[in-house]
Parts: structure tokens; sequence; C-alpha cells
């Protein structure tokens, strides 16, 4: 036996014993980690952190009734700054590092999308509690979401404002994946119910001038604007709009539900309007939200992130194992009810909600209230 | 209603701000020769100062003003102390000096995001402001006050660097820092003071933008990339060539978004940048120029 093979032979006795010494039976005594990822830092670090205190009053709630199959649990939090890179860093931590057995996130759609791949390859079921984009659907078997498609709240934009005679919509979107898919969304949503675009203008997500945009939509004079912008670009560019001359009724979608905006935004935020997925908030929630935040703040996505939490906690409960294949299985067959997201939540093929139902928000002296018609 | 007019006015505003910006840049550039990617720390030292003082302190806008123009200024002159002063004394490379600036400039933003979180801040505290029309251009009163600024500061600046004993000993070290230093000029004193009236620039610049629009960390990045094109297109340390920089990086970026899309900005702007480099390397006015 010559030195290479001996060698050789030393070499996969090592690596198989490093392999075994790893696949050390799980400590079945501690506690279920579930890895929770939102943007606590940059544009939309509002909406992160409403939903992080959310997951924080639905974990004590678990604790408080006996944990996770008698074991308790803890969320380990991530920021993934709603970007694509960090969301990849983030979601390789939670997994490698903190071992989680699932992940509740993203907020954003592209670090969803990011995120998706690696949670997919390692066989760990992950649920948004936010992202929206259409892309999302097809993100994998492990990929979930409890908020419905843009497919949906684009349908039902697009209806409200044909409905409302408002035929020539002028678009300015983001240029990120969410408004990409929320246009295209929309494009079509607007041509099946019979609209016509005028306009359609993009900027950088790092961009707060978008007077050159404006102006072009000023010039198209359209009978609505349909908005598709994050907290800060919408800021600066709902300003721009009002001093340019933009006539038009503003019109934007769920990520307009940052109280932010309308607090930054004062009186010029008057009157503009936006989709809103449905919730289901109760009065109890909305006092636990205020005396954890100290303040009255509840964004949409925080009731979503509340019940995935909790949609997590009993799938891996029916599971009855932390195995991923399993929770991934049991995810399928959830029948939540009775939550403060939507009245029931079913996943379809895609892992998608299987119904969404939404309303419209007006903003009416700096707050968002729900509009009667 | 014709987009021309407005396309202009867009331009016009951008151009003033990256005026002031340059004319602080370029002052610099001029006599230390390398360039100070830390200028961007000072924009963000100021804008953050302001933030600071105004709209947490609730200290008077003028108060706010000064103290965030004086923080921005400061930064510029213990940035030049601590680091480039001595750096500058062992004769290191311009590189070198060019890679400690650009630390200089992460740290500040780093800092600033640790403090003030890294979302975006509106400087007012009402964003209804009063709007104008000329000519089918609308424009606010913050927008006029920053074009009218630029215009004096320009001038102010033209005219010392032309005509006081100052803007002579300024010259004469950007033409050449030994000979200056020879010929009884107090080389150092003088560049500490240019370190300082950079800040001011910045100071003056970001506060007018934040109040016009608002501050977030990443904007000392964001407005250097510009600021390096427009004065490489006009012309490295002088004055003019700056400001004929920021006017034409203005036009296109307006251009681009106006006749193409938002994508196109900076595929147009730095494209400019490049053909510049290539074929009239010493930029439109020429380094020479004041």
């Amino acid at each position: 036996m010559n030195k290479t093979a001996t060698w050789m032979v030393v070499i996969v006795v090592v690596v198989l014993g490093l392999v075994l010494l790893n696949k050390s039976p799980e400590k079945e005594t501690g506690p279920i980690k579930i890895g929770f990822m939102g943007p606590f830092t940059g544009d939309l670090a509002n909406i992160g952190k409403n939903a992080q205190a959310a997951v924080q009053i639905a974990e004590e709630e678990i604790n408080a009734g006996g944990g996770i199959l008698g074991r308790t649990l803890e969320v380990v939090y991530e920021d993934d700054q709603c970007t694509g890179a960090p969301a990849a860093n983030a979601v390789s931590k939670l997994i490698n590092t903190d071992k989680v057995v699932a992940i509740l996130g993203a907020t954003c759609s592209g670090a969803t999308l990011a995120a998706a791949p690696v949670a997919e390859a390692a066989g760990i079921p992950m649920l948004s509690y936010c992202s929206t984009a259409p892309a999302v659907s097809d993100a994998g078997d492990y990929i979930f979401r409890n908020v419905p498609s843009d497919n949906f709240q684009a349908t039902f934009g697009a209806n409200y404002l044909v409905g409302k005679g408002l035929k020539n919509v002028a678009l300015v979107y983001i240029k990120n994946d969410w408004g990409l898919g929320l246009k295209d969304a929309l494009k079509s949503a607007l041509a099946a119910a019979g609209g016509t675009l005028v306009a359609e203008e993009s900027y950088d997500p790092t961009s707060k001038d978008l007077r050159s945009q404006m102006t072009k939509v000023r010039d198209a004079t359209p009978d609505a604007v349909y908005f598709v912008g994050y907290t800060d670009g919408t800021i600066a560019g709902l300003k721009q709009a009002k001093e340019l001359g933009v006539t038009a009724p503003l019109f934007g979608a769920d990520a307009w539900d940052d109280s932010k905006i309308w607090s930054s935004l004062g009186s010029v935020g008057e009157g503009a309007m936006y989709t809103l997925v449905g919730t289901n908030s109760s009065d109890e929630f909305k006092q636990k939200m205020q005396a954890k935040l100290g303040a009255p703040d509840l964004i949409y996505c925080s009731n979503y992130a509340y019940d995935g939490l909790k949609i997590l906690a009993k799938s891996i409960e029916r599971a009855g194992a932390t195995d991923g294949e399993k929770v991934k299985d049991a995810l399928y067959k959830t029948e939540y009810a009775g939550g403060v997201s939507s009245d029931e939540i079913k996943f379809d093929a895609n892992g998608d909600p299987t119904d969404a139902n939404y309303s419209i928000k007006l903003i009416k002296g700096g707050v968002a209230t729900e509009m009667v018609e | 209603m014709g987009l021309l007019p407005q396309i202009l006015a867009n331009t016009l505003i951008t151009a003033s701000l990256y005026a002031i910006f340059t004319i602080g840049f370029n002052l610099l550039l001029g006599a230390v020769k390398f360039f100070n990617i830390a200028f961007g720390g000072a924009i963000l030292a100021g804008g953050y100062g302001f933030f600071l003082l105004y709209k947490i302190l609730n200290f008077p806008l003028a108060v706010a003003f000064a103290g965030g123009i004086l923080l921005s200024s400061l930064f510029c002159l213990l940035s030049y102390h601590l680091i480039f002063a001595p750096l500058r004394a062992r004769k290191s490379k311009n590189f070198v000096l060019l890679i400690a600036s650009f630390g200089l400039l992460i740290v500040a933003q780093s800092l600033v995001a640790i403090f003030f979180s890294s979302s975006f801040q509106p400087l007012a505290k009402n964003l209804e402001t009063l709007t104008y029309t000329l000519g089918g251009a609308r424009f606010n009163i913050i927008q006029l006050v920053t074009f009218l600024v630029a215009l004096t500061l320009s001038i102010i600046t033209f005219a010392t660097l032309k005509w006081s004993r100052f803007g002579k000993a300024v010259r004469a070290i950007k033409d050449d820092e030994e000979v200056a230093e020879l010929s009884g000029i107090n080389t150092k004193k003088i560049i500490g003071a240019l370190f300082f009236v950079s800040g001011i620039f910045a100071g003056v610049g970001i506060i007018l933008f934040g109040l016009d629009t608002g501050v977030d960390p990443s904007l000392g990045l964001t407005f250097i990339l510009g600021i390096v094109a427009a004065v490489i297109v006009g012309g490295m340390g002088s004055i003019t060539g700056g400001i004929l920089g920021a006017v034409i990086i203005a036009f296109f970026q307006n251009l681009a978004i106006w006749q193409f899309s938002g994508d196109w900005r900076d595929v147009v702007v730095f494209s400019i940048l490049i053909i510049v480099l290539i074929f009239r390397p010493q930029g439109l006015m020429g380094e020479r120029a004041i």
C-alpha cells in the first residue's frame, strides 16, 4: 500500500468522523428555535420593528401556553435590511449557526426572494408575513406566505380606479422586486379592467429626487396616479408631486401602510389612498401592541407576523417533530382560524393563501382611516 | 404646458446644490491634490447636526443652521489635524490619503447610522412649503433659496480667490505648495483654513437639501459620486470648472430621466465622465482655471 492510499484512508476516516459527530442526536430538551427576518434598519425599519413586537407577543403567548412539543420556543431575530445580500447572509446565519427549525420572514419581497433558495436548499420551511410580489409563489416548495400575492391587490386596485371613472392611470414604481412585480400585475389588471396606462415612470430605490418623473406624470394629465413606493421614496415623491402641481388623486399599495409616511408628510399627504389587505385586529391585540411599543402603532404586516409564528408553532406541534420536511408537510395542511390577520388561512400548492380581501384606506388629518363607501 | 421649462428648473435646482458642494470640494482639491472623500462625512455631520439641533432639541432654525455648519466645518478641520496633516507630513502618497479619506467617510456613515438609525429623515418640520410658478416651471421656496445661495457663494468665492491676500496664497499653493512655502506663505495654516471652509459648503448644501427633501446616512456616498463626476468633468481644483460640471451633470441627469427613464440617469452621467476623461482629461475648464 503506497503513501497516497494511506493518506486517502486517513482523510476518509476523518471526514466520516466529522460528519458522524455532527449528526450526533439532536438535543430534545433545549428550546426550539425559529428565525425571524425583517428590516430593523433602512427604509422599512419602522415596519420591521413593528412586526418584531408582534412576534415577541406571539412568542410569549406560545411559551406561556407550554411552548412547542413540551419545549420552549426561542425566536432569533435577524436584520435583513430589506435587501438581497444581507437577507441571504441572515438566512445562512439562522440556519447554520442558530440551527433554527423554521423561518418567519421576510418583510420585503426582495429579501424573501434572496433568502428563499438558501432555505429551500437546506430544507427549512420559511413563511413570509409581508412579501407580496407574485414571484414569491414560485420561490420553492418550502417557501410559504400568509399574505396574498400582489396579483390580487393589483386587480382590486385597478377595478376600484376604473369603477370610479379614473380610467387614465399614470404609474410610478420603485425599481425592486416588489415594485417590478406589482407594476406587471397592475398593467395587466388595468388592461383587463378597461383602463389605460398614460405614463410609466420608475425610480431607483435609493433616489429621493422624483421631480423629473413627477413632471412627466403631470404632463400626461392622468385621472389618477398609482404610486408603488416604499417609505422614503414615497415621502419625497408625494411632496414633490404636490409641489409640481400633480392634482390627480394619488393611489398607493400596501407598503404605504407605514404611519411614518403620513406623520412626516402632514397636510401634504391629505387625500392619498391605498389598498390594504384585510386584517382582523381585535382590540385586545391592538392593546397588546400598544403596551409593547409604548404608542398606538399597528402596521398590517405585524398582524400577519403574529399569526405566522402561531401557524409555524402549530405546524411543528402537528408534525410532532422539528424535521424540516415533516414541518413543511404539516404547513400545507394548515387550517388556521380566529387569528388577527385574515378569517381563515389555508395554503395552496404554491404555499400561498387561498383567500384574499382588501380594503381602501384614506389619509385624513395625517392618519390612515378605513374608507367607508 | 410643455415639459421643457420644468426640466430646466429641475436642472437648475440640482445644479445649484451640486455647485455649492463642488466649490467646497474643489477649494480643497486644488490645494491638497487628493480627492477628499471624507467630504461626504462632513455632509453627514452637517445634516445630522442640524437634525439633532432642529428636530430633536428644538432649537430655532437659525441656531440649528449655524450649529450644523459649524459641525461639518469642525469635522473637516479635525480630520485634517488628526489624519491628513500627519499623513502629509510623512509625505504619504495621494493614493494613501484617498484611501484614508474613504475610510473616514465609512466610519462617519456607520456612526450616523448607529446613533440616528439609517432611516430617512426629512429635516423640515412642515413639509408643506410655499411654491411659485414661473414660465410654466414650479419650484418651492427652499429650492429658490438654494439657487440664490449657490449664486452668492460662487461670486464670493471667485472674488476672494481672485483679489484677496488669502485667495492669492491659496492659488500659490495650488500652483506649487513647496514654492509657496519658500516664499513665506504659511501653507499649513492656509490648508487648515481650507479644510474648515470646505466644511462650511458641505454643511450649507446638505441642510438646504435636507429641508427640501431629507437626509439618510447613505447620502454622503451618493453625493460624493456626483461631486467627483462634476469635478472631473469641469476641471479638478477649478472652482468655475466645478460649477460648470455641476450644471452639465444636473442637466444630463434630468435629460436622461426625461428622454429615457430613471434607470438611465447614472448610465448617462458616468458615460459623460468617461468620455471627458478620454478626450479632455484636464476637464472642460482645465485644472489651472480659478
